[in-house]
């Protein structure tokens, strides 16, 4: 079978637009029809430019098109970047050619060749930041305008770096500029877009993996974290405490969770840790890695139906597509599109707070569930 | 520059009447990526109404190799596939994608796979932009209809299905409606199955959504000697002209209509007496013509006064239907007086 039902994931296209975009001072330009602008732009929340190539433009060739864009957008930012959506990369453009000796950065990222990570990782590749390796604190990365927890995790990541003794550095790549200096290290609040900029220290999501961070961060800072283990302790305590009275008068809830793999993973020991949950799988929107778990590919509606249907978890974490397929199920949001609900605050899923509205949350749709029926439901 | 206005991809505008059809199965012939940015609006404003299924869409998933190769062995595949579902119709929409490697989709289309197939040109940038595509796929599916007798009721035509308030819309329509004692017919295309499309042709006028959607209307003219008013009600006076011509293009009598309207909006613009004489402010660039008129009109019955130093209020696009769609936009206005 060829097709995918109702494709639940967005192309590299998308990826690369999410990374450029969220780089203030860069002007980001969609060389392709209006169809490839609309998504990103909506979906962004953020000024982006289009071409808007069109019949003509294809038969006779849209360099002069592209041109006529940079042009007008000359002086408006501090440097452009033009992704090459899938026509002109059929048609063979050379775009670079096109452009000459302006200093624009030109990425190829046409929607077939990959999915929305592919284009993500190859954007953060393509642009290097002046100062790279030289400012104070610890880089932040895993920052997607796409996720709808990026907002909160930007901030609980800085909140709990300064309680270690740090400072939080360059946010990559929601907010970080084109003249940031960035630090030599960096901590992850989604494992899934990792930005390659600076040496790795560790991922935010699950408290095992924030220790891991923490020392990680002591080690080559030689920060003392008091106040961050403390934090850590503390919040462990209470979601502790919180799991065993809600396991005192129910059944640990039988979950299955769905968005990118590794982020799930750590949720999904998060839940078998605190809950000692039953995890049916985990439905992948990206290439998943090695698991402990059931893992597979979720980028289909279609499939991800039979699942809920043959499994019926009570449990399910995802986006609003599985919300709609799992109406008898308590359900948590983590994964984008979360439709459907007002979202004003800026919520985590990444750090100590985030672990903890992820457990409250689980927790209230379950009890919810029980309590009101099959149609408990949770979220940011 | 280039820049895109208002106007969306073809491929949306197609995509929103096809899925539209709950019986139908509809595959985007192009990479996944452009049916993932579809399916997301579509499932987004499902929700936003209560609708928690999805429609049948499938995409032929494009890759690299179908691009250097061409797309049309997938393609084929996909939509014996989808017609193995015994759906009421395939309807097919092609892509940027699609277009530009020259797969022949039209002739794929006209094979024999035991289902209805619907071929809507829909190639992004290569056949217009969303209203374009909305306009092919009504024509493309209004073919599957055939001539019949009328009953003087009306047909509906191209309601704006991704519209936050289509439901709002349609609600007063019929409130309109109801008071000259005409039914309606079908809605083309919104919430209907395949076997529905067969009326098409029972009713005695067609109403469009708005006049662009002209081309549709002269088609089923052509096709089913309907006639058709070009617009749904839009604006005060413009709802009561509204009546009128529907009364006389069905042969009614709308004297009592227009007189019961026409109280209403005056009680309507009692309830709003103290916005009269307060300074307002309005983005007209982005405003349509149409709209422009409209709200001039509202303006000049309220007494507002307009200009810089004014409070901002929001002029919606389109303008909302018939007397209770200003009722609830003059409720948005005052509460931006009053903040």
């Amino acid at each position: 079978m060829p097709e995918c039902a109702s494709p639940l994931w967005p192309c590299a296209l998308t990826g690369a637009a999410t990374c450029f975009a969220g780089i203030e001072g860069m002007g980001v330009i969609i060389h392709g029809s209006t169809g490839c602008y609309f998504y990103p732009a909506t979906a962004l929340h953020r000024p982006i430019h289009c071409t808007s190539i069109t019949g003509k433009d294809v038969i006779f060739g849209a360099e002069e098109t592209l041109l006529r864009t940079v042009e007008e957008l000359d002086g408006r930012y501090g440097r452009l970047a033009v992704l090459c959506s899938c026509v002109p990369s059929i048609t063979g453009e050379d775009v670079a050619k096109a452009l000459g000796d302006r200093d624009v950065l030109v990425l190829e990222s046409p929607g077939f060749s990959g999915d929305f990570e592919s284009g993500y990782l190859a954007a953060a590749g393509a642009i290097d930041f002046p100062g790279d390796g030289t400012a104070p604190g610890i880089n932040v990365d895993g920052l997607s305008l796409l996720d709808p927890f990026w907002r909160g995790n930007a901030i609980e990541a800085g909140r709990l770096l300064t309680m270690a003794g740090t400072a939080p550095a360059a946010p990559f790549f929601c907010g970080v500029s084109l003249t940031s200096s960035s630090s030599p290290w960096t901590v992850g609040a989604n494992p899934d877009i990792p930005s390659g900029k600076g040496a790795y220290l560790g991922m935010l999501i699950g408290f095992p993996a924030m220790k891991q961070a923490f020392r990680a961060i002591e080690d080559a800072t030689k920060c003392e974290g008091g106040e961050v283990w403390e934090e850590i302790a503390g919040s462990e305590e209470r979601i502790d405490a919180a799991c065993d009275r809600f396991l005192r008068r129910h059944e640990p809830p039988r979950a299955a969770l769905f968005g990118q793999h590794r982020t799930m993973e750590a949720i999904a020991g998060m839940l078998v840790r605190f809950l000692d949950a039953d995890i049916l799988g985990i439905g992948s929107r990206n290439t998943p890695g090695t698991s402990r778990f059931r893992v597979f590919s979720a980028r289909d509606y279609a499939l991800e139906e039979q699942f809920l249907e043959e499994e019926a978890p009570d449990l399910v974490l995802g986006s609003s597509f599985e919300q709609a397929l799992s109406p008898s199920a308590a359900f948590v949001g983590v994964t984008h599109p979360i439709r459907g609900r007002v979202r004003l605050t800026a919520r985590p899923l990444a750090g100590v707070q985030g672990a903890c509205a992820l457990v409250e949350d689980v927790l209230n749709a379950c009890m919810d569930r029980e309590s009101c029926g099959p149609s408990g439901t949770a979220g940011p | 520059m280039n820049s895109p206005g208002n106007d969306g991809c073809t491929l949306t505008g197609a995509l929103a009447v096809a899925a539209e059809v709950r019986d139908a199965v509809t595959i985007i012939h192009g990479p996944a990526g452009c049916a993932h940015h579809n399916v997301s609006l579509l499932h987004a404003v499902n929700l936003s109404r209560g609708r928690m299924g999805m429609p049948r869409i499938l995409s032929s998933d494009l890759t690299e190799e179908d691009v250097i190769f061409g797309g049309e062995p997938v393609l084929e595949e996909t939509i014996r596939s989808a017609a193995r579902g015994r759906p009421g119709v395939v309807v097919v929409l092609s892509t940027c994608v699609a277009g530009t490697i020259g797969d022949d989709v039209a002739a794929l289309c006209r094979e024999d796979y035991g289902v209805p197939v619907v071929h809507v040109p829909a190639a992004g940038f290569m056949d217009g932009g969303f209203h374009d595509g909305t306009l092919q796929a009504l024509i493309a599916l209004g073919g599957m209809a055939q001539k019949t007798g009328t009953d003087g009721s009306v047909n509906l035509i191209g309601e704006k299905s991704l519209e936050f308030e289509v439901e709002e819309h349609y609600r007063e329509l019929r409130r309109l409606l109801d008071l000259l004692g005409v039914q309606v017919n079908l809605r083309f295309v919104h919430d209907i199955r395949t076997a529905d499309i067969g009326r098409l042709g029972r009713a005695s006028l067609n109403i469009l959504r708005e006049p662009a959607l002209a081309p549709a209307g002269d088609a089923f003219r052509a096709r089913f000697d309907t006639p058709c008013l070009d617009t749904f009600p839009i604006g005060m006076s413009g709802t009561l002209i509204f009546l009128e011509k529907v009364g006389d293009l069905l042969d009614r009598d709308s004297s009592a209509a227009i007189t019961y309207e026409t109280r209403y909006q005056h009680e309507v613009l009692d309830r709003f007496e103290g916005l009269r004489g307060q300074k307002v402010r309005l983005d007209t660039a982005s405003c349509p013509p149409g709209n422009d008129a409209c709200t001039r009109e509202l303006l000049e019955i309220l007494d507002l006064d307009t200009g810089p130093g004014g409070c901002p209020v929001p002029l919606p696009d389109p303008f909302p239907v018939g007397t209770t769609g200003i009722l609830r936009l003059l409720h948005r206005w005052r509460r931006c007086v009053h903040a």
